[in-house]
């Protein structure tokens, strides 16, 4: 907003000079006229003073349309002439999800160490088979958990200032995958197995999401789809940790993963809200996504990678572990599509993925 | 006759408000492991089906850290909650065995992992944000289901 002359409060405190000690002329104007809203106070809650409690009076109002393009604070007097930023994102269905500041605040509370809260030292040497799964699967994870910085960080200086929640919780989501690039790293590295094969069909997924060509698209890409199958990778966490070590990284790291997603699933909602004809943008990235992804699934090292660890070995890995990580996939996929429909996307009919031949039933698919 | 080994079983029924209360009291009095995982903020419910009675479901009121109410509800009533997990009694008996056993819930018997093979546990909830929650406070709710373990105690085994 710019500053309005006619609004100036009437000057009633003792005279303000009007030039300086070097001769340059003096501007009070933020201290006896600028439209603020002086008296509104923030009250801090319980858990101190967070971004829902400062969302008070005018400072809480979230333009549908960003007024001006610059990196003045939402609710600050906006001199004449500030230089336009050229942002891109203007509207708030551009990036914006009804949870954003509770998921912002989570992610500060619950931020945690890859360096000293996974219990290192008590990593046990395993059968050779389980150690090469395992670093096979960390050198997947690896590989993919930076786009889930890239692509937020591509995007970020393009979003208007005035929804800065969404661009700090986004700030929160590239901390987040940092963590996970470097536990998983640090988890190949740290029993002896190492990095090993990465992906051609992993590459071409990333360059997908990366090449996306909006922020709404990207997001489909990205939180709904890869974060959403990489959550399901980090819940099977559970199955497929062959020590406790392993278990406390896969359960850190879900929760992060879920805030995304949850962030991804209500912005998409959101704008196809806002504009129903967004539902057909996301539609045609996802028919490219769902190729992509349901081959990266296929991949073999991915795949034979996840059934050794189901299995515990690979003695087992064709009674066990191939029909379980079937079992597994048709849920990845099952919880995909019911996401689809939580962000207002019904994917149910359109999807590509070969439903039927994972054993899944569409009529019967039940949305949670 | 020889007899088996002593073993940890859950000193109170787990169909019982009173081992909700008791896990409630146990996070309460432990804010400094829950601080370190982050606040949560969430009505959860627990349904259990039991075969001959009506299912028992009790919801836990999760703050900041800690507990602030537990109370019994009734399934498809007006209690507003973010998500609740459904399973048959037995599964939970069998999971808090576990926990008992192991002073933490351990192999397929962690909340996830139950949720996760479905046929087991169900999370269910009213809309994308609740259920989404399990997921983002699982550590915490693993935390405070784990706690059943100080309410267990050494038995023989019959």
């Amino acid at each position: 907003m710019a500053i309005d002359s006619r609004e100036l409060t009437e000057h009633t405190g003792p005279e303000l000079p009007e030039v300086g000690p070097m001769g340059m002329a003096l501007d009070w104007s933020w201290l006896r006229g600028v439209k603020s809203e002086w008296g509104v106070v923030a009250k801090p809650s319980a858990r101190g003073l967070t971004m829902m409690d400062i969302a008070v009076g005018s400072y809480g109002e979230i333009p549908d349309v960003a007024p001006l393009r610059t990196m003045a604070p939402r609710g600050s007097a906006v001199p004449e002439g500030v230089p336009d930023m050229g942002y891109l994102l203007n509207r708030k269905s551009d990036v914006w999800a009804q949870n954003v500041s509770e998921l912002y605040e989570e992610a500060v509370a619950r931020q945690w160490s890859a360096t000293k809260d996974i219990p290192w030292g008590e990593l046990q040497p395993l059968d050779p088979d389980v150690e090469h799964a395992m670093c096979q699967l960390c050198t997947l994870l690896t590989e993919v958990e930076m786009i889930a910085a890239d692509l937020p960080a591509k995007w970020l200086w393009r979003v208007n200032h005035d929804f800065v929640e969404a661009k700090m919780f986004l700030g929160t989501q590239i901390m987040d995958e940092m963590r996970h690039t470097e536990v998983f790293r640090k988890r190949a590295l740290a029993n002896g197995g190492g990095l090993l094969k990465a992906g051609k069909g992993t590459e071409e997924l990333l360059r997908t999401i990366l090449q996306a060509k909006s922020f709404t698209q990207a997001s489909a890409l990205l939180h709904l789809l890869g974060e959403g199958f990489v959550l399901d990778i980090f819940r099977q966490g559970e199955l497929i940790s062959p020590t406790h070590v392993e278990k406390k990284m896969f359960r850190m790291a879900m929760q992060d993963e879920a805030r995304h997603v949850a962030y991804g699933t209500l912005h998409l909602r959101q704008a196809v809200e806002a504009d129903p004809d967004v539902a057909e943008e996301i539609h045609e990235a996802l028919d490219v996504g769902e190729g992509v992804i349901a081959q990266l699934t296929m991949q073999p090292e991915v795949f034979t990678a996840l059934a050794v660890l189901l299995a515990g070995g690979t003695a087992n890995v064709e009674e066990k572990g191939f029909p379980l990580l079937q079992q597994l996939m048709a849920k990845m996929f099952t919880s995909y599509l019911a996401r689809c429909e939580r962000a207002g996307i019904n994917r149910i009919e359109r999807t590509l993925i070969p439903l039927e031949m994972m054993g899944i039933d569409r009529t019967k698919l039940e949305v949670a | 006759m020889t007899t088996s080994p002593a073993t940890l079983t859950m000193d109170i029924p787990v169909d019982s408000i009173e081992l909700f209360e008791a896990l409630a009291k146990e996070m309460n009095a432990h804010p400094e492991i829950y601080q370190d995982l982050g606040w949560c903020d969430m009505d959860i419910g627990v349904v259990m089906r039991r075969d001959s009675a009506a299912p028992f479901a009790v919801a836990l009121r999760l703050r900041e850290y800690g507990c602030e109410q537990v109370t019994m509800f009734e399934p498809g009533g007006p209690e507003k909650l973010d998500c609740w997990l459904v399973g048959d009694l037995d599964r939970w008996k069998e999971m808090f065995g576990n926990i008992a056993a192991n002073g933490m819930a351990a192999g397929e018997q962690t909340l996830s992992s139950l949720v996760l093979l479905g046929d087991c546990i169900a999370v269910k909830g009213p809309d994308a944000m609740g259920v989404d929650m399990f997921f983002r406070y699982n550590q915490t709710l693993q935390c405070v289901f784990d706690a059943a373990a100080s309410c267990a105690t050494a038995r023989q085994g019959e």
